[in-house]
Protein backbone atom coordinates (compact mmCIF):
# COMPACT_ATOMS: atom_id res chain seq x y z
CA UNK A 1 0.00 0.00 0.00
CA UNK A 2 0.90 3.49 -0.82
CA UNK A 3 2.21 4.88 2.68
CA UNK A 4 1.60 8.75 1.38
CA UNK A 5 -2.28 7.96 1.46
CA UNK A 6 -3.67 9.05 5.09
CA UNK A 7 -6.87 7.94 7.07
CA UNK A 8 -8.12 11.06 6.37
CA UNK A 9 -7.93 10.53 1.81
CA UNK A 10 -9.02 7.04 2.50
CA UNK A 11 -12.41 8.27 4.52
CA UNK A 12 -12.80 10.85 1.86
CA UNK A 13 -12.76 8.33 -0.93
CA UNK A 14 -14.67 6.04 1.07
CA UNK A 15 -17.09 8.68 1.28
CA UNK A 16 -17.16 9.26 -2.61
CA UNK A 17 -18.08 5.63 -2.61
CA UNK A 18 -15.00 4.29 -3.26
CA UNK A 19 -15.08 0.24 -2.41
CA UNK A 20 -11.12 -0.23 -3.10
CA UNK A 21 -10.78 3.14 -0.45
CA UNK A 22 -12.72 0.89 2.12
CA UNK A 23 -10.96 -2.11 1.66
CA UNK A 24 -8.03 -0.01 1.85
CA UNK A 25 -8.83 1.09 5.25
CA UNK A 26 -10.30 -2.19 6.24
CA UNK A 27 -6.42 -3.92 5.87
CA UNK A 28 -4.96 -0.97 7.04
CA UNK A 29 -6.93 -1.39 10.30
CA UNK A 30 -7.46 -5.15 10.80
CA UNK A 31 -4.35 -6.39 13.28
CA UNK A 32 -5.07 -3.35 15.52
CA UNK A 33 -9.24 -3.55 15.30
CA UNK A 34 -8.89 -7.54 15.59
CA UNK A 35 -6.29 -7.60 18.49
CA UNK A 36 -8.24 -5.07 20.38
CA UNK A 37 -11.54 -7.49 20.02
CA UNK A 38 -8.90 -10.27 21.35
CA UNK A 39 -8.34 -8.90 24.64
CA UNK A 40 -12.21 -8.36 25.28
CA UNK A 41 -13.66 -11.31 23.77
CA UNK A 42 -10.81 -13.89 23.82
CA UNK A 43 -11.64 -16.17 21.18
CA UNK A 44 -11.51 -15.80 17.33
CA UNK A 45 -14.79 -16.39 16.29
CA UNK A 46 -16.07 -13.99 18.19
CA UNK A 47 -13.15 -11.34 17.99
CA UNK A 48 -14.35 -11.62 13.84
CA UNK A 49 -17.78 -10.66 14.73
CA UNK A 50 -16.62 -7.88 17.04
CA UNK A 51 -14.56 -6.42 14.29
CA UNK A 52 -16.75 -6.93 11.88
CA UNK A 53 -19.24 -5.26 13.60
CA UNK A 54 -16.95 -2.50 14.62
CA UNK A 55 -16.05 -1.94 11.06
CA UNK A 56 -19.18 -2.02 9.49
CA UNK A 57 -20.52 0.72 12.56
CA UNK A 58 -17.44 2.86 11.69
CA UNK A 59 -18.36 2.95 8.14
CA UNK A 60 -22.36 3.91 8.63
CA UNK A 61 -21.07 6.70 11.00
CA UNK A 62 -17.83 7.50 8.83
CA UNK A 63 -19.63 10.87 7.63
CA UNK A 64 -19.67 12.09 11.33
CA UNK A 65 -16.41 11.62 11.96
CA UNK A 66 -14.92 15.24 11.62
CA UNK A 67 -11.52 14.73 12.34
CA UNK A 68 -11.03 16.06 15.73
CA UNK A 69 -9.37 13.15 17.03
CA UNK A 70 -7.30 10.33 15.40
CA UNK A 71 -8.94 7.80 13.06
CA UNK A 72 -7.83 5.20 15.15
CA UNK A 73 -9.33 6.66 18.30
CA UNK A 74 -12.51 7.19 16.44
CA UNK A 75 -11.88 3.76 15.12
CA UNK A 76 -10.69 1.84 18.90
CA UNK A 77 -13.55 3.71 20.52
CA UNK A 78 -16.26 2.21 18.43
CA UNK A 79 -14.44 -1.21 18.87
CA UNK A 80 -14.90 -0.49 22.99
CA UNK A 81 -18.39 0.38 22.40
CA UNK A 82 -19.45 -2.76 20.06
CA UNK A 83 -17.08 -5.32 22.29
CA UNK A 84 -18.63 -4.19 26.02
CA UNK A 85 -21.65 -4.48 24.50
CA UNK A 86 -21.25 -7.94 22.80
CA UNK A 87 -20.31 -8.98 26.43
CA UNK A 88 -23.05 -7.90 28.21
CA UNK A 89 -25.17 -9.47 24.80
CA UNK A 90 -23.34 -13.06 26.12
CA UNK A 91 -23.64 -11.82 29.97
CA UNK A 92 -20.06 -11.77 30.43
CA UNK A 93 -19.72 -9.22 32.30
CA UNK A 94 -16.91 -6.71 32.71
CA UNK A 95 -14.72 -6.96 36.08
CA UNK A 96 -13.97 -4.04 37.68
CA UNK A 97 -10.44 -3.41 37.26
CA UNK A 98 -10.27 -2.05 40.82
CA UNK A 99 -11.52 -5.56 41.90
CA UNK A 100 -8.13 -6.47 43.39
CA UNK A 101 -9.73 -9.78 44.77
CA UNK A 102 -10.37 -11.39 41.30
CA UNK A 103 -8.75 -14.77 41.16
CA UNK A 104 -6.83 -15.14 38.41
CA UNK A 105 -6.91 -18.38 36.43
CA UNK A 106 -3.79 -19.65 34.97
CA UNK A 107 -3.29 -21.79 32.13
CA UNK A 108 -2.16 -25.48 32.31
CA UNK A 109 1.00 -25.47 32.14
CA UNK A 110 1.66 -29.25 32.33
CA UNK A 111 -0.72 -29.46 29.43
CA UNK A 112 0.84 -30.79 26.01
CA UNK A 113 0.10 -27.76 24.60
CA UNK A 114 1.66 -25.24 26.87
CA UNK A 115 4.26 -27.62 27.61
CA UNK A 116 4.95 -26.98 23.58
CA UNK A 117 4.59 -23.63 23.57
CA UNK A 118 6.92 -23.24 26.60
CA UNK A 119 9.43 -25.36 24.70
CA UNK A 120 9.30 -22.69 22.15
CA UNK A 121 9.97 -19.89 24.94
CA UNK A 122 9.01 -17.25 22.40
CA UNK A 123 8.41 -14.45 25.30
CA UNK A 124 5.67 -12.90 22.96
CA UNK A 125 3.45 -15.75 23.71
CA UNK A 126 4.01 -15.55 27.21
CA UNK A 127 3.13 -12.03 27.19
CA UNK A 128 0.11 -12.91 25.38
CA UNK A 129 -0.51 -15.57 27.48
CA UNK A 130 -0.05 -13.72 30.99
CA UNK A 131 -2.59 -11.16 28.70
CA UNK A 132 -5.16 -13.17 28.67
CA UNK A 133 -5.24 -14.03 32.02
CA UNK A 134 -6.11 -10.63 32.42
CA UNK A 135 -10.24 -9.14 32.59
CA UNK A 136 -11.18 -8.20 29.09
CA UNK A 137 -10.81 -4.68 30.04
CA UNK A 138 -7.31 -5.03 32.05
CA UNK A 139 -5.86 -7.03 29.03
CA UNK A 140 -7.99 -3.93 26.43
CA UNK A 141 -6.62 -0.95 28.19
CA UNK A 142 -3.02 -2.46 28.23
CA UNK A 143 -3.51 -2.95 24.65
CA UNK A 144 -4.37 0.59 23.64
CA UNK A 145 -1.11 1.86 25.81
CA UNK A 146 1.35 -0.58 24.96
CA UNK A 147 0.24 -1.86 21.24
CA UNK A 148 -2.01 0.21 19.70
CA UNK A 149 0.24 3.40 21.11
CA UNK A 150 -2.91 5.30 22.04
CA UNK A 151 -2.00 8.55 24.91
CA UNK A 152 -3.82 8.57 27.75
CA UNK A 153 -5.54 11.52 26.74
CA UNK A 154 -6.95 8.68 23.35
CA UNK A 155 -7.36 6.00 26.16
CA UNK A 156 -9.93 8.70 28.21
CA UNK A 157 -11.74 9.64 24.73
CA UNK A 158 -11.92 5.63 23.93
CA UNK A 159 -12.81 4.46 27.48
CA UNK A 160 -14.68 7.30 28.35
CA UNK A 161 -13.10 7.86 31.79
CA UNK A 162 -11.55 10.46 33.32
CA UNK A 163 -8.06 11.50 33.52
CA UNK A 164 -7.47 10.10 37.00
CA UNK A 165 -9.34 6.55 36.43
CA UNK A 166 -7.75 5.96 33.47
CA UNK A 167 -4.47 6.53 35.09
CA UNK A 168 -4.93 4.36 38.17
CA UNK A 169 -6.53 1.54 35.88
CA UNK A 170 -3.96 1.46 33.74
CA UNK A 171 -1.47 1.09 36.49
CA UNK A 172 -3.36 -1.31 38.06
CA UNK A 173 -4.16 -3.20 35.00
CA UNK A 174 -0.29 -3.44 34.64
CA UNK A 175 0.72 -4.28 38.30
CA UNK A 176 -1.60 -7.02 37.45
CA UNK A 177 -0.07 -8.08 34.52
CA UNK A 178 3.37 -7.80 35.87
CA UNK A 179 2.47 -10.15 38.82
CA UNK A 180 1.15 -13.20 36.66
CA UNK A 181 4.31 -12.64 34.80
CA UNK A 182 6.94 -12.92 37.56
CA UNK A 183 4.53 -15.51 39.11
CA UNK A 184 4.23 -17.80 36.44
CA UNK A 185 6.31 -16.93 33.44
CA UNK A 186 9.82 -15.83 34.78
CA UNK A 187 11.73 -18.59 33.57
CA UNK A 188 11.08 -18.01 29.70
CA UNK A 189 11.35 -14.23 30.09
CA UNK A 190 14.94 -14.56 32.02
CA UNK A 191 15.71 -16.16 29.18
CA UNK B 1 6.96 24.91 46.65
CA UNK B 2 7.45 21.26 45.80
CA UNK B 3 4.91 18.53 47.49
CA UNK B 4 6.93 16.15 49.39
CA UNK B 5 7.84 13.22 47.54
CA UNK B 6 6.36 9.84 48.30
CA UNK B 7 7.48 6.65 46.68
CA UNK B 8 5.11 4.19 46.26
CA UNK B 9 4.79 0.93 43.65
CA UNK B 10 2.04 2.84 41.95
CA UNK B 11 4.06 5.81 41.91
CA UNK B 12 7.14 3.47 40.48
CA UNK B 13 4.67 2.06 37.97
CA UNK B 14 3.19 5.40 36.50
CA UNK B 15 6.99 6.92 35.93
CA UNK B 16 7.92 3.70 34.20
CA UNK B 17 4.90 4.42 32.07
CA UNK B 18 5.77 8.08 31.92
CA UNK B 19 2.89 9.39 33.83
CA UNK B 20 4.07 11.51 36.33
CA UNK B 21 4.42 15.17 36.15
CA UNK B 22 7.52 16.54 35.16
CA UNK B 23 8.33 17.52 39.17
CA UNK B 24 7.59 14.68 40.52
CA UNK B 25 9.47 12.66 37.81
CA UNK B 26 12.52 14.56 38.26
CA UNK B 27 12.30 13.62 41.88
CA UNK B 28 11.80 10.25 41.30
CA UNK B 29 14.50 10.44 39.48
CA UNK B 30 16.73 11.64 42.67
CA UNK B 31 14.73 9.21 44.52
CA UNK B 32 16.10 6.44 42.36
CA UNK B 33 19.75 7.53 42.25
CA UNK B 34 19.77 7.37 45.86
CA UNK B 35 17.95 3.97 46.32
CA UNK B 36 19.62 0.82 44.47
CA UNK B 37 16.93 -1.26 45.45
CA UNK B 38 14.11 0.41 43.87
CA UNK B 39 16.43 1.15 41.08
CA UNK B 40 16.34 -2.58 40.17
CA UNK B 41 12.39 -2.52 40.48
CA UNK B 42 12.18 0.13 38.20
CA UNK B 43 14.62 -1.61 35.35
CA UNK B 44 12.69 -4.52 35.72
CA UNK B 45 9.34 -2.90 35.03
CA UNK B 46 11.45 -1.34 32.18
CA UNK B 47 12.27 -4.45 30.65
CA UNK B 48 8.38 -5.78 30.90
CA UNK B 49 7.72 -2.27 29.57
CA UNK B 50 9.83 -3.53 26.18
CA UNK B 51 8.76 -7.06 26.45
CA UNK B 52 4.81 -6.05 26.10
CA UNK B 53 5.74 -3.20 23.42
CA UNK B 54 7.16 -6.03 21.27
CA UNK B 55 4.18 -8.20 21.60
CA UNK B 56 2.72 -9.15 18.43
CA UNK B 57 -0.76 -8.55 16.72
CA UNK B 58 -3.59 -10.98 16.69
CA UNK B 59 -4.04 -11.70 12.92
CA UNK B 60 -7.03 -12.10 12.04
CA UNK B 61 -8.02 -14.51 8.73
CA UNK B 62 -6.87 -14.30 5.34
CA UNK B 63 -10.29 -13.01 4.00
CA UNK B 64 -11.19 -11.02 6.79
CA UNK B 65 -11.08 -7.81 4.73
CA UNK B 66 -13.12 -9.42 1.66
CA UNK B 67 -15.89 -10.46 4.04
CA UNK B 68 -16.33 -7.31 5.51
CA UNK B 69 -16.15 -5.33 2.27
CA UNK B 70 -18.54 -7.90 1.20
CA UNK B 71 -20.82 -7.51 4.11
CA UNK B 72 -20.46 -3.41 3.81
CA UNK B 73 -21.47 -4.08 -0.03
CA UNK B 74 -24.57 -5.96 1.09
CA UNK B 75 -25.54 -3.29 3.50
CA UNK B 76 -25.03 -0.15 1.59
CA UNK B 77 -27.39 -2.23 -1.04
CA UNK B 78 -30.14 -2.62 1.33
CA UNK B 79 -30.02 0.47 2.51
CA UNK B 80 -30.20 1.92 -0.97
CA UNK B 81 -33.03 -0.32 -1.39
CA UNK B 82 -34.59 0.54 1.73
CA UNK B 83 -34.08 4.49 1.06
CA UNK B 84 -35.82 3.70 -2.29
CA UNK B 85 -38.85 1.72 -1.17
CA UNK B 86 -39.52 4.58 1.32
CA UNK B 87 -38.95 6.97 -1.52
CA UNK B 88 -41.56 5.25 -3.69
CA UNK B 89 -44.31 4.75 -0.65
CA UNK B 90 -43.40 8.58 -0.21
CA UNK B 91 -43.87 9.26 -3.60
CA UNK B 92 -47.05 7.24 -3.93
CA UNK B 93 -48.66 8.79 -0.31
CA UNK B 94 -47.71 12.42 -2.21
CA UNK B 95 -49.71 11.43 -5.09
CA UNK B 96 -52.71 10.10 -3.08
CA UNK B 97 -52.53 13.10 -1.34
CA UNK B 98 -52.83 15.29 -4.65
CA UNK B 99 -56.01 13.30 -5.89
CA UNK B 100 -57.51 14.24 -2.01
CA UNK B 101 -56.53 17.68 -2.44
CA UNK B 102 -58.12 17.91 -6.46
CA UNK B 103 -61.47 16.27 -5.14
CA UNK B 104 -61.25 18.77 -1.89
CA UNK B 105 -60.83 21.62 -4.22
CA UNK B 106 -63.72 20.73 -6.64
CA UNK B 107 -66.14 20.33 -3.57
CA UNK B 108 -64.93 23.54 -1.88
CA UNK B 109 -65.24 25.06 -5.98
CA UNK B 110 -69.08 24.08 -5.77
CA UNK B 111 -69.88 25.04 -2.38
CA UNK B 112 -67.86 28.59 -2.75
CA UNK B 113 -69.91 28.94 -6.42
CA UNK B 114 -73.47 27.89 -4.58
CA UNK B 115 -72.98 31.05 -1.66
CA UNK B 116 -71.74 33.24 -4.71
CA UNK B 117 -75.08 32.31 -6.76
CA UNK B 118 -77.09 32.22 -3.64
CA UNK B 119 -76.26 36.07 -3.05
CA UNK B 120 -74.88 37.47 -5.95
CA UNK B 121 -76.22 37.83 -9.42
CA UNK B 122 -73.51 39.00 -11.94
CA UNK B 123 -74.80 42.59 -11.99
CA UNK B 124 -74.56 43.04 -8.41
CA UNK B 125 -78.23 42.43 -7.78
CA UNK B 126 -79.43 39.88 -5.71
CA UNK B 127 -80.47 36.70 -7.21
CA UNK B 128 -83.99 36.06 -7.91
CA UNK B 129 -86.33 33.91 -6.04
CA UNK B 130 -86.92 30.99 -8.79
CA UNK B 131 -83.03 31.10 -9.06
CA UNK B 132 -82.06 30.30 -5.53
CA UNK B 133 -80.62 26.66 -5.01
CA UNK B 134 -83.12 25.56 -2.24
CA UNK B 135 -81.47 24.10 0.79
CA UNK B 136 -81.08 20.59 1.91
CA UNK B 137 -83.72 20.35 4.97
CA UNK B 138 -82.28 17.89 6.96
CA UNK B 139 -83.23 16.91 10.75
CA UNK B 140 -79.95 17.50 12.42
CA UNK B 141 -81.34 17.23 15.91
CA UNK B 142 -82.64 13.66 14.50
CA UNK B 143 -79.22 13.29 13.82
CA UNK B 144 -77.31 14.43 16.66
CA UNK B 145 -79.88 12.29 19.27
CA UNK B 146 -79.66 8.71 17.13
CA UNK B 147 -78.55 6.02 19.61
CA UNK B 148 -76.06 4.80 17.08
CA UNK B 149 -74.16 7.62 17.33
CA UNK B 150 -71.89 7.28 20.02
CA UNK B 151 -70.73 3.71 18.23
CA UNK B 152 -70.20 5.39 14.97
CA UNK B 153 -67.66 8.28 16.80
CA UNK B 154 -65.90 5.16 18.71
CA UNK B 155 -65.60 2.95 15.12
CA UNK B 156 -64.24 6.12 13.46
CA UNK B 157 -61.72 7.15 16.43
CA UNK B 158 -60.60 3.31 16.57
CA UNK B 159 -59.68 3.46 12.75
CA UNK B 160 -57.88 6.54 12.43
CA UNK B 161 -56.29 5.26 16.16
CA UNK B 162 -55.05 2.24 13.85
CA UNK B 163 -54.15 4.38 11.21
CA UNK B 164 -51.91 6.49 13.19
CA UNK B 165 -50.71 3.34 14.86
CA UNK B 166 -49.82 1.79 11.94
CA UNK B 167 -47.98 5.38 10.82
CA UNK B 168 -45.75 4.72 14.09
CA UNK B 169 -44.67 1.11 13.67
CA UNK B 170 -43.89 1.68 10.20
CA UNK B 171 -41.49 4.69 10.52
CA UNK B 172 -39.70 2.91 13.54
CA UNK B 173 -39.27 -0.07 11.07
CA UNK B 174 -37.57 1.90 8.88
CA UNK B 175 -35.46 3.72 11.14
CA UNK B 176 -34.27 0.55 12.71
CA UNK B 177 -33.30 -0.40 9.01
CA UNK B 178 -31.46 2.25 8.33
CA UNK B 179 -29.41 2.41 11.58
Amino acid sequence: MNPIITDELLIRQVLDGRQTAFAALVKRHERYVFTLAMRFVKNREDAHEVSQDSFLKAFRYLSDFRGECKFTTWLYKIVFSVAVNFLRGKNQLLLSLDDDQKPISLPNLSSPDASRELEIGEKSTAVRQAIEQLSPDDSAIITLFYLCEQSLDEICEITNLTMTNAKTKLCRARQRLSKILSENFSEILTH
Amino acid sequence: MEEKFKITDDNLMLHALGLLSAVEARQMDVFLKNNPSWQQKFVEIQNENELISSMNFEVPDADFSEKVVAAWVLESARLNLGEKSFAADFQKKKSKNWVIRSIFSVFGLIVFASIFILFFSVNGQPVADNFRVPLPNFDFERLFLHPGLPFAILFVLTLVGLQFLDKIIRTRQFLKFQN
